[in-house]
Formats: C-alpha cells, structure tokens, sequence
C-alpha cells in the first residue's frame, strides 16, 4: 500500500499532551479524545487550536496540527510502535485496545476497549458488522476482500478478549463467499429491511433478537464490532500499530489515509461533501479532514430540492417508522419533535433516498433532533445544578443552625460556670 | 446506450451558435425528462431509483395523453356526425381554416375524427396552458422559486375536463382561478389543499353553469343538443348509450372524462410505475360501489338515480376520470396509508351520494374529490394519532 503523503494532519482532541513546538513521531500518543490520539505522522506541532468539522457542528473541537517532515525522513524506522503481543490474554487484548486508541470505526467512535471490558463474559455471540448500509460504502467490503486474513484475525481476538462462545461474520450477500472461503466461523447476511447495518436491525435479521432501545445489544448476549474496527486491533495487538490510518472510500476509491488528513485535498470540493453516504451523511466543512470514524467521504449527486408534494414515500420507506416529512415540517418545534420521537431516527437516510424532490430530510431531521436533545440535556443539566444549589443551601443552613445550638450551648455552659464561680 | 450516444450527438445542434439553438428548451425538456437525475446508489444495499419530482409530473402528463386522443377522437366523432344531421359542410368558426383542407368531416373516417376533435383540444390546451403559466411564472419570480413541473399536469387535467365547446376565454378564467386561488395563495407546489385543476373546474361549473352544464355544451357544433347519459338518467330517460359504448368512450361529455377504457390503460401506466396509489383507487372504488349497491337495494320510485347500478356509475361522468387523476393527486390526497383508504371510500361514497340524491348536480365526482381533500388533512391527523396511540398501549 503507498502511502499518501500528507503536509500535515488535525487531530481532534478533547485535551492535548503536547505543546506547539514539540516534535513527535509518527505513532507516539498526542492527546485523547474519549479515546488516546495518536501522532499520524512524523513532525512538529504547529498549533492547537479549534478547527470546523461538520457545517452543522455547534462548536469547532481543539485540533492538533502536525506538520509533516519531508516524505523520505517519514520511514517506517522512524515510526513508534507498541510492542507486538504474542500469545496475548483477554486483559492484554483490552489494555492494548486502549494504549492504540482503537475505537469503533464504523461511526460510533466509542472506545473499543470499555466496549470489550464491559462485554466481557456478558457476551455469547461476537458479531461482525460488515454490512455498511450507508450507499455506495465500501471500506469494509474492500477490507474483506484484500485483507481478510487481518479482518479475521481481529474478529478472533475480540473474542478472545471477551470470552464469546462463536463468531458471526453479518455480510451482504456479494462478499458471503469470499468470506466462506476464508474463515469456518459462521457467515451470515441478515434478512432484514434496510438500513441491515444498523445495531438491532442486524441482531434482528441475524437471530431474531430483539432489543428494546434501553437495552444495550450486550445484555442481550451479543456485541457488534465494525470491519475496521477489527482489522484496528489486530494492527494493535500483533504489530503494535497505534489508530493512525484508517481505509477510507473518497469517490470511487478505497484509499487507506493517515487520521488527520484534510478532505480539500482529496477531492474536488466544488460540491458539497458528506461524511459517509452521498445523500444523508454529515455535511463537511471545508476544513474538514479524515477521522477515526471517517469511512467514506461521498459528494451529495443532487441538485436543489423542489418543494414536498406530499407523495408519503418517506413514511413507507421509514423503517421506525416516523413521519419524516412531518419531522421537518416541525422541525423548529422541539415539543412537536419530541412528540414525534424524532430521537428515535436512525439517520439511515432512506428517506433521502426515496424522496422525488431531493429534500435533504436526514440534514434536518438531524438538526431538529440534535437541537432537542441539546435543549433536553441542558434542561437536564440545569436541574441537576438546580438541585445541587439546593442541596447546598440545605446543608448550609444545617450547618449554622448545628452551630448556633452549639453556641448556644457553649454560652449556657459557661453561664452556669459564672454562676457557679459567683455563687461559690 | 444508444438513445444517449444519440442525445449528445445531436447536443451540439442545440446548444448557443447551434443551428437549432430556438429548440433549446424542447432538447432540454427531453433529455432531463429522459436522463436526470442520473445518479442511483452504487453499494449492494441501498437501491435508489431515478423517481424524482420531475419525472412523476412528466409521466402523469403522459399518462394523460392517451384520454386526450381517444377524447379528440370521440369529440371529432360526435361533431362530424352533428355536422352530418344537420346537413352542414363546414364548421362556422375559425377552426374551418385548418379542417376543410385537412378533414372532410366524414365521421366514419378516424383521420378527420381525431383531427376534428384536436382541432378543439389543441387550442383550448395552450390557452389553458399559456394563461396559467404566465400565473405560475409572475408567481414563482416574486417569490423566487422555480416553475415546478406539477403545473404541466395541472394544465392537461383542466382541459380534460372541460365540454369541448368551451370558449378559451372562459378555460383562461378557470385555470387562473385554479392556479392562483387554489394553490399559489396558499404558498404553491405542495401547500394547496385543493386540487387545483378541479378548483378551476369548480368555479367554472358555479359560474358559467350555461356553458358548463346542460345538453347545447357537450357537442362542438352549435346548436345541436345532446344530453349526457348521466343527464339523462338522472331524468329517468333511457341512457341514450350502450354499457359497452359509454366504457369505451363513444358518447357525449367532457374531453378527457368519457373514455372509461382510456382512462384505465393510463391507471396501469400510473399504477405500475408507482406514481399513483393504489389505495386511493381501490378506496374510490369500493367507496362507489358500496354506495351504489346501498342505493340500488333500498331503491326509490321518484328518484331514477336510485337504480344506478355501479358498472354504470363507473363509465359515466368523471368517475373513473376523477378517480385515477384527480383523487391520486398527492398534495391534496391523504398521505398515510390507510388515510387514502379511507379518503377514497369518502369520494366514492360522496360521489354516488351527490349524483343519486342531489338532483341539481348529475356530476357529482368533482364535488366529491374537493370534499374529500379538504378531509384529507383531518383523515391523516386521526391516522396517525391513532397510530400513536397504539405505539404507546404497545409499549
């Protein structure tokens, strides 16, 4: 695989280990984000500061910029490793997991390593999510199909680290026999509606489970990991390879990019780009650039939207089912939203498939549904401190009337001494 | 790819400089109405078709040209055959500029039938559509929107339903009627709640009823009356035509509206590409046959509507007409599933309940369909309270 050489990299992180000016090296843990950050390539750091990601993101995250070294000094000698683990056991696994900061690259972004401690003995089936119902997604597919034998060999030590009785690979039908060739774990494509890919779906298409959305899939017995997410740890684990690259498809290609490099270079950015599928993923800012949970970056086809003709295609495609067209048309009304259950939305953009007027319904729902669970969490928070500032106000008026008893105490006490001594 | 290869050759033709460069939007109309969107889904999963916006307008319109020549055929037919009674050897309009160099007004010759009856159509469409675009257009640049392709089916349909012998001033009045105060008003494409083809419809029926109603309209030759099959049931004389002949299209009426046959092989056209729904059909139908079955049971002796069966009620009037493009029309339609179950059993049931018991209107599909959009709205919001309702006894 060539490597792309990259002028520099932004790493978002929610706290940075490093100072403008330090050189790192291609691998060495730069800050964390949820999980670690590490440097994904060699160089020195040129600022930390906040950089947009998305156009719909409230607040820009603090990035670390690297500018690289030249590309001949960027050698794999150079590069810092883990040591490989041989013959690891479920503790080193996870541990490990968390030292390369693998996260799960399918989306979620959620740290590999408290997925597999708290799945740890909970969970009976291991399933592998290569379903990628995002449109016209190929990363995992591409990584089936080139490196199955790393994609496996992951897969095994997940379940190594979580003690899983079996393994099942969930893959669309196109790569069941590529997979079958490969491995004697079982392979399976889910009988499932779109979106198959999505967590409960795919349980439900695979096993017949089905999971309450209060319930976590572990509870259930099952944990679903993500192709990339897979082939992650097996980097990890066997050749101490922290998350610095990740396999991204841009356009028609499956590139295998370091986290960190700016999309503006990737692709002609005269349309809008999304973050994973063409018509419902993220919309990108220009500033951009490749994340963990990057696996696609897919320009939006369509034109402008004409306006709703009330078809109700969205509402038979829906696989909630919600009203989407009602879920935009309210979408400035949190009260309405909620009633509507916009929270449950999956975001699996069928609906902007569907739709015969090229209304970007996932981008508004999204936005609609974010507002309300940001009103909701700030309501939250504003209750609980509410409810801190009373506690406190009730511990503080306690305390002064404990002490103005004990004042009164004391007082009574020494009057009876004066008393005492007047009368003696 | 053929046909593509063959769209851009001839490009050049049409574009700035070529020499058909006036041809431009026609090329254009084609090659979208053809090509765009041209993006589908790559991946396994997703399946996107090339159904826009666009393009559902664009068949609907299609669809519609195949009431349109079977309705110019019947219109030319029964004008020939009035010009033939009443010994005439020439149309007394303008229209005999065309027709006594094209057609010999013999009304067993399908040529100078369907030529006869264009002759009616074609002038009343572009006026139809002239007058209701230079609306739509005035509209859509204050507002700063684009022509939505939704008027092209308004347009067709309004012609449809008119009595070949409107005047074109009077279909210029309707559709602007229609355009503005039943859809632009009420913010364009999409917010109307009426059908705005037949809000034009309507106020021309209330307005102009000479012209729109009674026995001198429905023939283009002046002075030669003939009832509706409709009009006549409803006076209790005979039909005046067989079941076969009024299925097929072979006696008096609106343009579009008499060809039950025509009307049903564009249904397929709509139903198989999934524009139309279905339910809404199948709702319109059992609605009207409930109804009439209801009636035909009770029965009646001073009302003769009363004993209309529903093979009849299907093939006369603007039912069938009604039912496949007026009641599917999606903005002023329900939009749930079962909400167009339910609102198509309410125009059929309206429908048979205007013609049979209100003597004033024979032709009561029209009045049924404004009805039932105008209950569309409150069908779906019990739809889907009820459905929330359920949602949460489940949970």
């Amino acid at each position: 695989m060539t490597r792309i050489a990259v002028e520099c990299v932004h790493l978002p992180v929610s706290e940075a280990f490093v100072d403008v000016g330090d050189v790192v090296s291609r691998g060495e843990v730069v800050g964390t984000n949820r999980a670690l950050v590490h440097a994904s390539t060699s160089g020195r750091v040129s600022s930390i500061a906040p950089r947009r990601r998305f156009l719909s993101e409230s607040s820009p995250a603090i990035h670390i910029t690297i500018e690289a070294k030249r590309a001949e000094d960027q050698t794999e000698a150079s590069e810092f490793r883990l040591p490989a683990l041989v013959q690891p056991d479920s503790t080193q696994i996870i541990q490990r997991c968390a030292d390369a900061g693998v996260v799960g690259m399918g989306g979620g972004g959620y740290p590999t390593a408290d997925k597999l401690l708290a799945a740890r003995g909970l969970v009976h089936t291991l399933v592998i999510n290569l379903m990628e119902s995002d449109a016209g997604v190929g990363a995992d597919a591409h990584l089936a199909r080139t490196n199955s034998s790393q994609l496996i060999r992951g897969a095994e030590l997940a379940q190594k680290a979580i003690s899983a009785e079996h393994i099942v690979f969930a893959a669309p039908a196109t790569l069941t026999s590529t997979l079958t060739e490969q491995t004697d774990h079982t392979v399976a494509t889910p009988g499932v509606s779109e979106p198959s890919g999505e967590e409960r779906r795919l349980l439900k298409g695979l096993f017949a489970a089905s999971i309450e959305r209060q319930e976590r899939p572990i509870d259930a017995g099952y944990l679903v990991l993500n192709g990339a997410t897979c082939a992650a740890i097996s980097d990890a684990v066997d050749s101490g390879q922290t998350v610095i690259n990740r396999l991204v498809r841009v356009g028609t290609d499956v590139l295998r990019l370091p986290i960190g490099t700016p999309i503006a270079g990737l692709i002609d950015a005269s349309t809008s780009l999304r973050s994973g599928s063409p018509l419902s993923g993220e919309r990108l800012h220009a500033d951009a650039c490749v994340g963990k949970t990057t696996y696609a970056i897919s320009e939006d086809p369509r034109d402008a939207s004409s306006p709703c003709i009330r078809c109700g295609f969205c509402r038979d495609v829906c696989p909630e089912p919600l009203l989407p067209d009602e879920l935009i048309w309210w979408r400035r009304d949190n009260e309405r939203l909620d009633a509507l259950s916009v929270d449950r939305c999956l975001e699996c953009g069928l609906c902007d498939d569907i739709c015969p007027s090229d209304i970007r319904l996932t981008d508004l729902i999204r936005d609609g549904k974010r507002r309300l669970l940001s009103e909701r969490d700030s309501k939250l928070a504003a209750q609980a401190s509410l409810a801190r500032v009373n506690a406190r106000n009730e511990r503080l008026a306690e305390r002064s009337l404990r002490e103005e008893a004990r004042r009164e105490a004391r007082l009574a006490r020494l009057a009876k001494k004066r008393s005492a001594r007047t009368s003696s | 790819m053929g046909l593509r290869s063959f769209m851009d050759g001839i490009a050049p033709n049409f574009e700035k400089g070529g020499k058909l460069q006036a041809f431009y939007p026609v090329y254009e109309a084609i090659d979208t109405a053809l090509y765009t969107p041209s993006y589908t889904t790559g991946g396994a999963s997703h399946v996107r078709d090339h159904l826009n916006l666009k393009r559902i307008m664009m068949t609907v319109w299609l669809a519609a040209f195949i009431p349109v020549l079977v309705g110019s055929y019947f219109t030319g037919y029964y004008a020939n055959g009035a010009m033939a009674e009443l010994g005439m050897t020439s149309v007394d309009n303008w229209r005999s500029v065309f027709l006594d160099t094209l057609t010999a007004y013999n009304p067993a010759s399908v040529w100078d039938n369907v030529v006869h009856g264009l002759a009616y159509f074609i002038p009343l469409y572009i006026t139809v559509f002239v007058a209701g675009i230079i609306f739509e257009a005035w509209f859509a640049s204050k507002r700063g929107h684009e022509i939505n392709e939704g008027y092209f089916v308004t347009s067709i349909l309004f012609t449809l339903t008119l009595p070949a012998s409107t005047p074109l001033w009077m279909a210029a009045v309707g559709i602007i009627f229609g355009v503005v105060l039943g859809k632009e008003v009420f913010g364009g494409t999409g917010k109307n709640f009426l059908n705005p083809a037949l809000t034009g419809r309507a106020f021309l029926y209330f307005a102009y009823p000479a012209q729109m109603s009674g026995d001198a309209v429905w023939v283009a030759v002046d002075g030669y009356t003939r009832a509706t099959p409709l009009g006549n049931a409803a006076l209790g004389e005979d039909y005046g035509v067989s079941w076969f002949n009024a299925f097929v299209g072979n006696m008096p009426g609106s343009f579009g509206e008499t060809s039950t046959l025509a009307i049903l092989i564009a249904a397929c056209i709509l139903l198989a590409t999934r524009i139309a729904s279905w339910r809404v059909m199948l709702g319109v139908l059992l609605g009207m046959v409930a109804t009439a079955g209801l009636f035909n049971l009770i029965g009646s002796d001073d009302n003769p509507m009363f004993g209309m069966t529903p093979m009849w009620h299907l093939v006369l009037g603007g039912f069938a007409f009604g039912a496949v493009f007026m009641a599917t029309d999606p903005v002023s339609a329900a939009m749930t599933n079962r909400g167009r179950l339910f609102y198509g059993l309410l125009i059929g049931f309206m429908c048979v309940l205007i013609r049979v018991v209100n003597p004033a209107f024979p032709e009561g599909m029209m009045l049924a369909i404004l009805f039932g959009n105008l209950f569309a709205p409150l069908i779906d919001h019990s739809v889907v309270q009820g459905n929330i309702k359920r949602r949460l006894a489940r949970v």
